[in-house]
């Protein structure tokens, strides 16, 4: 990205006032003697490309001088601000140019960025085509209306998304990135890292943007490990979901699966086969062998013819009997099977109420390490099982011990606490599941005596009807039959279609289990060491030109794990002195311009420094880092200085450096003509 | 102290058994420390920081356990008469009380426990701590001037009825 051209317009009641800068490639030296509006300029960059995040929170209120807001000081004196706008003409890596323009004060809305798709600015004509975006509101970075999408696409940025502080993601905002590239007086040289704004609350800020800036593998790799974990959840949801849909299907029939992996698998279908079980008595059958069975008998049943009354009392009778002993056989095995589900559930109740006392007891052990851990102002020296009055040993106990019997350490303690709590409620969800199978067992029990029953009563009333009718018991049995097989059958197909869901789930876990083994190790690869190494080396080399004496610069490089100065592998200390804080910053970021000549990264290629000198650092090593961003027009680069130093000493270091020098004498914002433009 | 063991030989089996003393898990109540703590707060909710024997044993026993605590309730809201309340003396809060004596934090005077200064500031601290002591603190606070020494006595002599 290139600066090209920024247009001020300040409408008083004064007359127009107002500036224009044309920006080449290269070092561009904006000079004006203090509180001229200097800094003016370089946050009307910021703000024109919605960047003002950068200068502050404030959303009520754009960060700029009353100058552009309320009062201006002119030549003759001060004018009250009546309307005020921004233009910038910016060019993008392949050459295409457009005006963005923005109102600071005005009856147009501030949260509107005007962007006139061509060279508006420097080669003005009519019919540039244009249209409005919006900047400030949510999805402003996202939304194909907001202004940063816009402006993120024109400068072939594809913004990453990060994680946040809450858990969630948002895009890697031009707010943060900016900070690498344009330095601002009030806060950009106060620290080392550029100063990213914290309402985002973007989780690790810094090392996003320079993995971004930097165009990183490391970004990229764990981009995709985000991007796989959050499929496995979504594969673990699903699965859960399915198993627990087949657990209803099995309920509605009164039946249990069995062999059903409650959590993703690769290989399908599992060793031992899933199965749907129905209780038979006490004990539980396949569904598959249950319907078939059912099938054969209903086959049976409806091939033969429906016997009338009369042809079928002598079976009707053998057929009662038959039932009626089935049935008590069947309530005797209830009450077995109620017995012993009472006799489980007291197992059960009293395995809970064990953990209610194991949890108590890990509370009190934990009570008791928490006090010895308030520390020795208010702990008492029973805490080191001494004896307060004789100073002798004591055991940590209150109740006694056996000669030679020592007690476990608190946290001994503990641990074997929760072993046992673990212990138990494994035992816990153990019974629980039996019950449930116990239970399911009484319910189809009770279910079939039910059935005997009113086939007896069935079976009764065609013994006492007319011989010529239709038994009644028989048409009875067979719809009852009828029935069944529906209800199993479909129970059992929704078990089945359950499963191949499974089994295509288990494909794609699989396929994500190899996914996962193709990510490196390590973020990092060797490509993104060689990269952070070559920007360390041009750091320590420029900290060496620009005469860095607080440590031995040769010590001196960039973290390959926070990307952050370090020295000896430490952070730099804090200690070092405010000049050669700011050339750390210097040789930081124009490191990172440098480093983008030779290597592809995603640095826009420019660099704004307002007031890099900051009265601090020496005259010797400002010109060094005048010669040195000098160099960035041969790459197409540019690099632009605001300052107010002395203009003849910057006239001496300037010398016999390829550079544009832009004047100010007086204001910046100096009255105009009013010229027939096309300002508005 | 050193780890005691037996060893054995067992002919048949050509190896070596030994039997060690292993240190033994104790209740978290029965830790010195706990019970001070316990010890403070129950001084801390009584009436000016003191107590007799005889109540502090019975809020030991109340605050062991969940069913102590219910049945205390159920005695103060009437649904169970004192007399079927059979509260159980613990020596070791004796001991408990003759350790907190030693450290200076409370002081015994005739039947009465009474806080120190010094046992006030860190019955203070422990009552401040929201993880500490939870579950009793919660129950102490609830029946703090209900259960008072008259109702102790009463409970102890079976004189109060359910009405």
């Amino acid at each position: 990205m290139r600066i090209r051209h920024l247009r001020i317009r300040v409408n008083t009641d004064k007359g127009l006032h107002g500036t224009d800068i044309a920006f080449p490639d290269g070092l561009v030296v904006l000079w004006a003697e203090n509180s001229m509006g200097k800094s003016t300029c370089i946050k009307s960059i910021m703000v024109v490309l919605g960047l003002e995040a950068m200068l502050g929170v404030s959303q009520q209120d754009l960060p700029l001088t009353p100058a552009m807001k309320s009062e201006l000081s002119s030549d003759s004196g001060l004018a009250r601000v009546l309307e005020s706008d921004i233009y910038l003409e910016i060019e993008n890596s392949s050459g295409t140019r457009i005006v963005v323009h923005r109102t600071v004060k005005g009856t147009r809305n501030k949260d509107l960025i005007t962007v006139v798709f061509g060279p508006a600015l420097s080669e003005p004509r009519d019919g540039y085509h244009s249209e409005d975006f919006f900047v400030t509101r949510s999805g402003a970075a996202t939304r194909e209306r907001g202004f940063h999408y816009f402006l993120a696409k024109f400068l072939g940025w594809e913004l990453p998304f990060v994680q946040t502080y809450d858990g969630s993601e948002c895009p890697l905002y031009l707010q943060c990135i900016f900070p690498y590239v344009i330095v601002e007086q009030t806060r950009g040289w106060s620290s080392i890292d550029p100063p990213i704004p914290t309402q985002f609350r973007i989780r690790d800020p810094h090392r996003r943007v320079l993995e971004f800036l930097l165009n990183l593998d490391a970004y990229h790799n764990s981009k995709r490990r985000i991007e796989l974990s959050k499929e496995t959840l979504k594969i673990e949801s699903n699965w859960a979901l399915v198993v627990q849909k087949i657990q209803v299907v099995a309920r509605s029939v009164g039946g249990i699966t069995n062999n059903v992996p409650v959590r993703p698998v690769t290989v399908w279908p599992p060793e031992i086969d899933p199965g749907l079980f129905l209780p038979s008595g006490e004990q539980w059958l396949l569904a598959e062998s249950v319907l078939k069975e059912k099938l054969e008998r209903l086959g049976e049943l409806s091939k033969a013819e429906i016997p009338t009354v009369g042809d079928c009392v002598a079976t009707a009778e053998l057929e009662l009997s038959v039932l009626q002993r089935t049935i008590n056989e069947k309530e005797a095995i209830l009450a077995r099977i109620q017995e012993t589900l009472e006799i489980e559930k007291g197992e059960s109740s009293a395995v809970l109420d064990r953990l209610d006392k194991i949890g108590q007891d890990i509370r009190r052990n934990k009570d008791v390490k928490t006090i010895q851990s308030l520390g020795s102002t208010s702990a008492p020296s029973v805490t080191s099982d001494l004896c307060p009055t004789c100073h002798q040993r004591i055991e940590d106990s209150l109740a006694p011990l056996a000669e030679h019997q020592s007690v476990m350490s608190i946290e001994e303690n503990i641990a074997f606490l929760e072993e046992q709590e673990a212990t138990f409620r494994a035992i816990q969800r153990n019974i629980e599941a039996t019950l449930e199978a116990r239970e399911m067992q009484i319910f189809r029990l009770r279910g079939e005596i039910a059935e005997g029953r009113s086939q007896i009563r069935a079976l009764k009333q065609t013994l006492i009807s007319d011989p010529r009718m239709l038994s009644r018991a028989a048409i009875k049995t067979q719809i009852e039959l009828q029935q069944q097989v529906e209800q199993i059958g479909a129970a059992q197909e929704d078990f089945e279609s359950g499963l191949s869901e499974l089994g295509q789930l288990s494909e794609s876990w699989a396929a994500l289990q190899a996914k996962k083994t193709l990510l490196p190790r390590e973020d990092t690869t060797n490509d993104d060491r060689e990269k952070i190494e070559t920007w360390s080396g041009l750091f320590r080399e420029q900290l060496h030109t620009y005469d860095f004496r607080s440590l031995q610069s040769g010590a001196i490089g960039i973290s390959l794990d926070t990307y952050r100065p370090t020295h000896e592998g430490f952070q730099l200390p804090m200690n070092i002195s405010a000049s050669d804080f700011i050339r750390v910053i210097w040789a930081y970021l124009n490191g990172l311009l440098e480093l983008s000549r030779n290597t592809t990264t995603n640095h826009p290629g420019l660099l704004i420094f307002d007031e890099p000198k900051q009265q601090s650092a020496k005259d010797l090593s400002f010109k060094e880092l005048l010669v040195r961003v000098s160099r960035s027009v041969a790459w197409g680069q540019q690099v632009v200085f605001a300052t107010s130093e002395n203009p003849e000493a910057l006239a001496e270091m300037l010398s016999g450096i390829p550079h544009t020098y832009i004047g100010f004498e007086g204001r910046t914002l100096s009255p105009i003509e009013k010229q027939p433009s096309r300002d508005r | 102290m050193g780890v005691r063991g037996i060893t054995l030989r067992i002919p048949e089996l050509d190896t070596q058994f030994i039997f060690r003393v292993r240190p033994e898990a104790i209740p978290g109540d029965l830790r010195p420390m706990w019970r001070i703590a316990a010890l403070l707060v129950i001084l801390l909710t009584s009436r000016a920081g003191k107590t007799s024997f005889g109540r502090l044993h019975l809020l030991n026993w109340a605050i062991h356990s969940r069913e102590n605590r219910q049945i205390i309730r159920d005695v103060l809201s009437r649904r169970m008469a004192p007399d079927a309340v059979v509260v159980r003396i613990e020596p070791s809060l004796n001991r408990a009380v003759d350790l907190a004596r030693g450290e200076g934090l409370v002081d015994v005077t005739g039947n009465r426990v009474l806080l120190t200064a010094r046992g006030k500031t860190f019955a203070v601290v422990i009552w401040k701590h929201p993880a500490l002591l939870a579950d009793e603190k919660d129950f102490l606070q609830e029946v703090k001037g209900l259960l008072t020494e008259q109702f102790v006595r009463d409970l102890f002599t079976g004189r109060r009825r359910v009405s």
